[in-house]
């Protein structure tokens, strides 16, 4: 009997058109939930009906950060390149034009971590260099909670 | 060492001929700049644009691409280098290249004819890539067959007009021809995916992988995506293995482009002939032919962008206008502060031009705080000079115990008189030579210190270093008769046979003078502290610098251990020369003369220890930089051998061994 495993994707969004985009709209647009529906739509057009069956066991939208636009996706390790692959030809999330990168991949929770933290870290740098002036107030807040979502992420 | 590349980014602009056109033409160019500024954020170290073409070639076809400039680029996205940084960090590419931009061409061809002609085509050299888009099976046999392109290109996107035969295949693969799969129309289009599959999957399984590249042809942003989404997409949909997958978009293209480059700036692939001004001829023709060492064979000219290392200098207020690769400044390298030795040794073995040092960026910035480094310096290695009398002398207590309080009186007046973080680095430096003279006293002190200090000198910790340069300079302290001896001894210790009895006795007996001098100098503090730091001794050490250099110079490389002894020796002399307030001239004809001399008996006797070790530096970096030449075949062989015979059998050795391999 093997454990099952699963592994765990970085990936970061990029959403066409951000600068017509005006304040929070971002936010509206990427939810875990608008996340993990475009990808779910994604393999069932690509892969059918029972490739998202197959796939869906484990499948998770664990995080995911509005302002950096990244989020942590689990799959089991079988399926975690259909699934890839399924990411990798999303369009759209909704009616926006998106795409998604992947940043990191790795096999457990722990070094998963410290990889987004890595990259949360390095994206906000640039949110702060391409906002320039018009930066909310309260994003310092914003960017706390959710590094302490990462660091109490399991599984 | 993986550069991605996208090599077709479309270039739909067409010459303009009225208002409507322009702006559509603006349209399409802004959605290029956009896929360009997405791929170089994603971590792409190269895009090409491709511009596709149909007919018949006229002069009016030659190569109008012009590349974006760094402005533009920087204009669509303000993070980019940060970004483009930040996912190189990820994807393990090196951050030096610079993000080049190659032109290409496509040509459909739609008979035997056309494919053919193609050969010769003096227009087609005008761009950096020739990519031929076979329309029928004639074209396509006859592509594989006999055309000179670089890549033969398949719009899969729609059913193929020929079929795809195995042995044509073998054939394009064996005369070096890359087959492209394009994959925008695999993301775009729900209902192109099966068409494309489909083909491509046959197409990848019968190349294996190999002369097999991926490119976007994206036309917009959103079809462009990250090497590693692109690799996965080829590993799961196409069936390649993770590796093949990911040399198609890095190793496969780099390849490509090296060879397109060569085929377009080289004659018969080999020869590149270059004008030369007569004069800059006659005036470096070592440096002229250094430059063939740098020669980049991915490089695109004009299209190459700064690396992303630069680019955040450019607009810093603190730029420097960069140096370029040939110039040396061995003045620069070596009015550098003593202590920095163990940088400089680093950077000395570290250049790949062994002949021409290259410049360390920081040096423009060194000089113009040398004034306040050297202040800094001498007041600690003064500190060092007091902290190494009492362990010398502790080795030889019987002879002179009364001597030994001495040095504890100085310390503490210096620590009166100066603040009181010093007088702990004070200790400290006592410690560590300390530490440094227990372990070596079969040897004498200051000789083996010395040899120490050139043989560790990696170390970057400042006070060891500082210990042992003042325990060099210790030596030269004495009378002028004792140099004699201290030749002799200096002779020995490249042998390690040490430990004459003559010149321990007397090295003894010089301490006391120097503990003697010390106290003068107690007794006039203030001058000491005040003068001594701020202006004298600055002057006189970059005076003395310049005669360094100017032996340097003479001396080659080598000079590495003696420049250090050297500077420690000016700073001692030139604060004797303050404590003698005035003696100025005598002490500079001592500088010009003693020293000088005795340095040069040190040179020679460590110049084949030092040798030997350069050698062995030498051969070893030569190997890696042979193994990066490699990489480009068509290297001028005959050039090479010029300065360089030893790589030259090794290169000849080199490909029959990678024949074995294949």
């Amino acid at each position: 009997m093997v454990q099952f495993k699963n592994r765990y994707m970085v990936m970061e969004i990029f959403i066409d058109g951000e600068k017509e985009l005006v304040g929070g709209d971002p936010k509206r647009i990427l939810s875990s939930n608008n996340v993990s529906r475009a990808i779910k739509d994604s393999i069932q057009l690509n892969f059918g009906e029972c490739g998202l069956a197959l796939s869906l066991g484990s499948f998770h939208v664990k995080y995911l950060n509005a302002i950096t636009k990244i989020c942590i996706i689990r799959t089991s390790r079988a399926d975690h390149q259909k699934v890839w692959s399924a990411i990798t030809m999303i369009r759209s999330i909704g009616n926006c034009p998106a795409m998604f990168n992947l940043l990191d991949l790795s096999g457990s929770i722990r070094t998963c971590k410290t990889a987004a933290l890595k990259c949360e870290e390095m994206k906000f740098e640039q949110y702060i260099v391409a906002a320039g002036d018009h930066c909310p107030q309260d994003i310092t807040d914003i960017m706390k909670e959710s590094i302490d979502k990462i660091n109490a992420l399991e599984s | 060492m993986a550069l991605f590349f996208d090599f077709s980014i479309p270039f739909l602009e067409r010459d303009s001929g009225g208002g409507g056109a322009s702006s559509e033409n603006k349209a399409r160019k802004d959605a290029r700049l956009r896929a360009v500024v997405r791929a170089m954020e994603l971590g792409y170290a190269g895009v090409a644009y491709d511009r596709p073409f149909r007919g018949v070639l006229s002069d009016a076809d030659r190569c109008k691409i012009a590349p974006f400039p760094l402005s533009s680029l920087l204009k669509a996205a303000p993070a980019l280098a940060a970004s483009a940084a930040f996912h190189r960090d990820l994807l393990g590419a090196p951050l030096a290249s610079p993000f080049r931009q190659y032109t290409r061409l496509t040509i459909s061809a739609h008979g035997a004819a056309s494919a053919v002609a193609l050969n010769g085509n003096a227009l087609l050299r005008t761009y950096d890539l020739v990519a031929l888009r076979p329309l029928n099976q004639d074209a396509f046999d006859k592509a594989c067959e006999s055309s000179e392109v670089d890549i033969i290109a398949m719009d899969f996107s729609q059913k193929l007009p020929f079929r795809l035969k195995l042995p044509s295949i073998k054939l394009a693969i064996q005369r070096g021809l890359y087959f492209e799969i394009t994959y925008s129309h695999l993301i775009a289009d729900v209902h192109v995916r099966r068409q494309i599959l489909s083909d491509a999957k046959l197409l990848a399984d019968w190349t294996r992988g190999k002369n097999l590249i991926f490119s976007s042809a994206a036309s917009t942003v959103n079809d462009v995506r990250g090497p590693y989404d692109v690799a996965n997409l080829a590993v799961f949909l196409l069936g390649l293995s993770l590796e093949r997958a990911k040399a198609a978009i890095s190793g496969n293209c780099r390849s490509l482009v090296a060879n397109a480059l060569r085929k377009k700036h080289f004659y018969k692939e080999t020869i590149r002939i270059e004008r030369i001004l007569p004069d800059e001829q006659s005036n470096s023709k070592r440096f002229w032919f250094d430059d063939w060492n740098e020669w980049d064979p991915l490089s695109s000219g004009k299209g190459d962008l700064p690396s992303l290392d630069n680019i955040p200098k450019m607009f810093s207020s603190t730029s420097k206008p960069p140096f370029s690769a040939n110039s040396i400044d061995f003045t620069s390298i070596f009015s550098e502060s003593p202590f920095l030795f163990g940088e400089n040794a680093a950077l000395m073995s570290s250049t790949k031009t062994f002949g021409s040092p290259t410049v360390p960026n920081e040096i423009s910035a060194a000089v113009a705080d040398d004034a306040t480094d050297q202040a800094a310096i001498d007041e600690s290695s003064l500190l060092n000079k007091i902290s190494m009398t009492p362990t010398t002398l502790s080795q030889k207590k019987p002879a002179c115990v009364d001597v030994l309080v001495s040095p504890d009186d100085t310390a503490t007046v210096l620590a009166d008189s100066k603040e009181s973080c010093q007088s702990f680095e004070l200790s400290e430096c006592l410690k560590i030579s300390d530490e440094r003279m227990v372990s070596h006293t079969g040897t004498l002190p200051s000789a083996t210190a010395a040899s120490k200090a050139t043989n560790y000198t990696y170390n970057d910790d400042l006070l060891l270093s500082n210990a042992d340069q003042t325990s060099s300079a210790i030596m030269e302290m004495k009378p002028s008769n004792m140099l004699v001896e201290v030749q002799k001894s200096s002779d020995q210790f490249d042998n390690h046979a040490i430990e004459t009895s003559n010149d321990a006795a007397e090295y003894v007996e010089c301490i006391p003078d120097v503990a003697g001098d010390h106290m003068s100098v107690d007794d006039e503090g203030h001058f000491f502290a005040d003068e001594m730091e701020k202006k004298d001794i600055p002057k006189i050490v970059e005076q003395e610098q310049k005669h360094h250099s100017d032996h340097c110079m003479t001396l080659q490389k080598c000079l590495i251990q003696p420049v250090s002894c050297r500077i420690g020796a000016s700073l001692i002399s030139s604060g004797e020369d303050i404590l003698s307030q005035g003696a100025l001239k005598e002490t500079k004809e001592q500088k010009e003369g003693v020293p000088f001399f005795k340095i040069d008996a040190l040179v020679e006797q460590n110049m084949t220890v030092i040798k030997d070790e350069i050698q062995k530096s030498e051969t070893k970096s030569g190997r890696g930089n042979h193994r990066e030449r490699l990489s480009y075949p068509a290297y001028p062989l005959p050039f090479k051998s010029l300065f360089k015979p030893l790589l030259f059998q090794k290169k000849l050795c080199k490909p029959k061994r990678k024949r074995k391999h294949l």
